[in-house]
């Protein structure tokens, strides 16, 4: 399937290029943005593609009934979250307007310099109204799906595989491979030998004992993931309401070492902005210092001999967080002389954990970009925002995240991400930033036009088979 | 009415192997034979029951399973909104008004009793709603497709243990003492001892990779390379998918069957009846086959009833090694992600296969000793 726009893999900071869309222009104010629809686009039956659909995609996934769970990004339209939240019975009234069968247009509440990159993400699709009305939830079973991109669905063996055909009405690149198969396989080790029996051409999610070989075979592909991997502390409990101990912390926790423990190609992170997003910067948040982590623990008040603290680590059973976990208690013991318990949690009694029942008062998160830009990164920090669950507030930092978001011109923006970044990660640090993840994909060497990317997308149409 | 029972017996056994052997070549079996055997084993089962005059203990046996299938769904029902969490907590929060819309969508918003309420009579109904991760989708159809899958791997499983099983422990026991009997229970107890996610790996990389033939012997594994003749390694595509995966699920029944077969033949052969079957100076084999054996197969029948269960509904760790799209690893998501419909329906489609198949474990024991008892 394809959007109005489209992220150019091959570029290097993933710019948006057109799609659905040909062209698209921002009033001067920046809350109006239109787009202009190719008129050569046709569904896989025949229909022509208008910006009825694109309107149609928004109705839908904004309809509380839906009750779609990633529109969260779709808010920055106006009136959709009143909308979505049932204030707002009339969809007139949101920010979605058709011009004419080839015009869109989308008025936004504030400012958004990458808006283009949202009309990316795949909630924003156009859908085709007629089938899912006549088919229902069976709209997306092979024989009743109507799609418009470079491949259609032909046979969905339910929990087996997927099969793809070229779909000769595309408007784009003609795809140089007829079929895709897509094989559902659990787990990495089978992936890994159905790969190396030769029997399928791509993989992703390498089991990690199996990287150090992996890593010197010409198969293997890496790409630096825009995925944050964070600790972050209950600030409104004890100990952690104080902020002199929160920056110790901070201080004291090498990264390298973590990375290192880890051995599977994750990258260090010291700012809040992953690498490779406008605003991330090497010099920003606090460095590992053991000298300046033992001064600041000092003026916390605390003494780890006298009365030693009572800290708790928590993170979902999982191998990986596991090691995590034992390094920072490892480092935070050898660095700060502190005892950390650790405790390991089942998924969702941890997620429920983190809602406020829980023992621990340190935690582990994550954050995957939904687009490649560092606003879906500041925003989860926002005071109010669902995923801040650190019980931290602060209104100069939310001032300067709206501020960022609006903010055109590319050195201001830089600028406005470090004073915001020195507020979350030096000034009041919630949180301590461990790692930004990896994309690690196997490629038989007969597949030529493979891209590794940071988003970990594909365009699996652009790619060809060597004779 | 005997006459009955026979013709219909045999028509199914029939059809049961013309099913298994046309499964086999094809991995498909038309549905005209699959109805006509599902109407033989059905016809036998029900003219076989009210000939041994078992009529009224299995309506007894039903009506105390719709018993115990309300307490079992009750029971699941109120545990697993005991679990903390729920179905839509995730790394990514959703903020308030998208949860309350989610949960108005799921009925999740309604007090308990009403839930409870709307949950039992949508199974009266024969209604499992929709699950909670696997969108669009209806639980009634994630188990359409995904339970034959799991049914078919157990029951090749299960032909193999008894087929292995109760053969070798025959054998020991007739040998009893000697080194075949050794090396047949050396043999069950390595089995047992096994576990399948070694078991696993094990077989792939002889069967599947060739293993050690690729480094001793390159050409010829290159040979067989060129030839095809290496197994898949995972998937459920063809009959030949069928061969790892159900040696790896039946290799640890059927050294329990064969130890079971062996302990309760060596019982069995000192009891006064085999005693006089031989003073009467029947042959050896005769006295094994006639007398020993249909006797000693009570302790193995106990067994089977949650094995055949358990099997049939699925393994967990062979059904992910081998990527095979069964219903085991929704049993186990299902609770990792609360996916309270689906979790639900699966414990009751465990239940009823097993109380079925205790059910039929007590008809075949009057089957097989009509002294016994059955109440």
């Amino acid at each position: 399937m394809d959007g109005l726009v489209a992220f150019d893999l091959t570029s290097k900071d993933l710019s948006p290029k057109p799609a659905l869309a040909q062209s698209w222009e921002v009033s001067e104010d920046g809350l109006t943005w239109t787009f202009y629809l190719r008129k050569d686009v046709v569904w896989s039956d025949d229909a022509p593609f208008t910006s009825q659909h694109v309107l149609d995609a928004f109705h839908r996934i904004l309809n509380p009934e839906t009750a779609a769970l990633a529109v969260d990004n779709l808010f920055v339209i106006q009136n959709a979250v009143e909308f979505n939240s049932g204030k707002i019975k009339n969809f007139k009234h949101v920010g979605v307007s058709k011009l004419d069968d080839y015009k869109i247009q989308f008025r936004l509440k504030a400012p958004v310099a990458f808006f283009p990159l949202i009309m990316a993400h795949h909630t924003t699709f156009p859908i085709r109204l007629d089938i899912i009305k006549k088919y229902g939830d069976r709209w997306i079973e092979p024989e009743n799906i109507v799609t418009l991109g470079p491949y259609r669905l032909i046979h969905w063996h339910h929990d087996s595989r997927l099969i793809f055909k070229r779909n000769k009405t595309y408007w784009g690149v003609k795809p140089k491979v007829p079929y895709l198969i897509f094989y559902i396989v659990d787990r990495s080790s089978t992936q890994l030998r159905m790969f190396e029996r030769g029997k399928i051409d791509f993989i992703k999610d390498l089991p990690s004992s199996e990287i150090a070989r992996l890593s010197q075979t010409k198969e293997y592909n890496r790409s630096a993931a825009l995925r944050l991997y964070y600790y972050a502390f209950k600030t409104n409990k004890k100990p952690f309401d104080n902020v002199y101990l929160r920056q110790a912390l901070a201080y004291a926790i090498d990264r390298h070492e973590v990375v290192k423990v880890l051995g599977s190609g994750q990258e260090s992170l010291y700012s809040w902005i992953p690498h490779g997003l406008t605003g991330h910067s090497d010099t920003i948040g606090p460095r590992f210092d053991v000298v300046k982590a033992r001064e600041l623990f000092k003026s916390s008040g605390y003494d780890s001999q006298k009365d030693p603290i009572k800290i708790t680590l928590g993170f979902n059973s999982d191998e990986k967080h596991k090691r995590v976990a034992e390094n920072i208690q490892s480092q935070l013991k050898r660095n700060l002389g502190l005892k950390v318990e650790l405790l390991s949690e089942e998924w969702k009694t941890f997620l429920s954990g983190l809602r406020g029942t829980s023992a621990y008062s340190i935690f582990r998160l994550g954050w995957v970009a939904d687009y490649p830009d560092p606003h879906t990164f500041m925003a989860i920090m926002k005071s109010h925002a669902p995923n801040n669950r650190t019980g931290w507030r602060n209104s100069r930092y939310d001032k300067l995240v709206d501020r960022g978001v609006a903010e055109t011109d590319f050195k201001k923006r830089i600028q406005i991400y470090n004073q915001a970044q020195k507020i979350l990660l030096q000034d009041e640090a919630p949180v301590i930033p461990l790692f930004t993840e990896v994309n690690q994909v196997l490629v038989s060497q007969r597949i030529q036009g493979f891209h590794p990317n940071r988003l970990d997308l594909y365009h699996f149409h652009l790619m060809e088979i060597r004779k | 009415m005997r006459v009955a029972v026979k013709i219909l017996s045999y028509s199914s056994v029939v059809l049961g192997l013309a099913m298994i052997l046309w499964d086999l070549s094809t991995m498909y079996v038309p549905r005209i034979l699959n109805l006509s055997f599902g109407f033989c084993l059905l016809g036998s089962l029900i003219t076989g029951i009210y000939q041994q005059g078992l009529a009224l203990f299995v309506f007894k046996r039903f009506a105390s399973s719709v018993v115990t299938l309300f307490v079992i769904a009750t029971a699941t029902f109120l545990m697993l909104r005991l679990l903390p969490g729920g179905p839509f907590d995730d790394e990514k929060a959703l903020a308030p008004h998208i949860k309350k819309n989610i949960e108005a969508k799921y009925g999740l918003h309604l007090p308990l009793h009403q839930q409870y309420y709307n949950h039992m009579s949508g199974l009266l109904t024969g209604n499992l709603g929709y699950s909670y991760k696997y969108e669009g989708r209806e639980v009634s159809d994630i188990i359409k497709d995904a339970f034959p899958v799991s049914f078919k791997l157990g029951f090749y499983a299960l032909m193999l243990s008894f087929l292995i099983g109760v053969p070798l422990g025959l054998l020991a026991a007739a040998r009893h003492g000697t080194s075949v009997d050794s090396v047949a229970m050396i043999i069950a107890i390595s089995g047992i001892s096994l576990p399948s996610f070694l078991m696993a790996p094990i077989l792939i990389y002889i069967f599947s990779f060739g293993w050690p033939l690729d480094i001793l012997a390159p050409s010829v594994h290159q040979r067989l390379l060129d030839w095809n003749v290496l197994l898949p390694a995972a998937l459920w595509h063809s009959p030949a998918h069928y061969i790892l995966p159900v040696l790896t699920l039946g290799v640890r029944p059927s050294a329990f069957i064969a130890r079971l077969t062996r302990s309760s033949v060596l019982d069995v052969i000192q009891s006064d009846f085999v005693r006089t079957a031989r003073a009467k100076g029947l042959s050896e084999k005769v006295v094994l086959y006639q007398h020993v054996l249909r006797n000693s197969l009570i302790p193995v029948l106990t067994y089977s009833g949650p094995l055949v269960a358990g099997i049939l509904s699925g393994s967990f760790v062979v059904e992910i090694i081998f990527a095979i799209p069964g219903i085991a690893k929704y049993f186990v998501q299902g609770v990792f992600n609360r996916d309270y419909p689906l979790i639900m329906a699966l414990t009751l489609l465990f239940s009823v296969m097993l109380i079925l198949a205790n059910l039929i474990v007590d008809i075949l024991y009057k089957v097989i000793d009509p002294r016994i008892e059955v109440s």
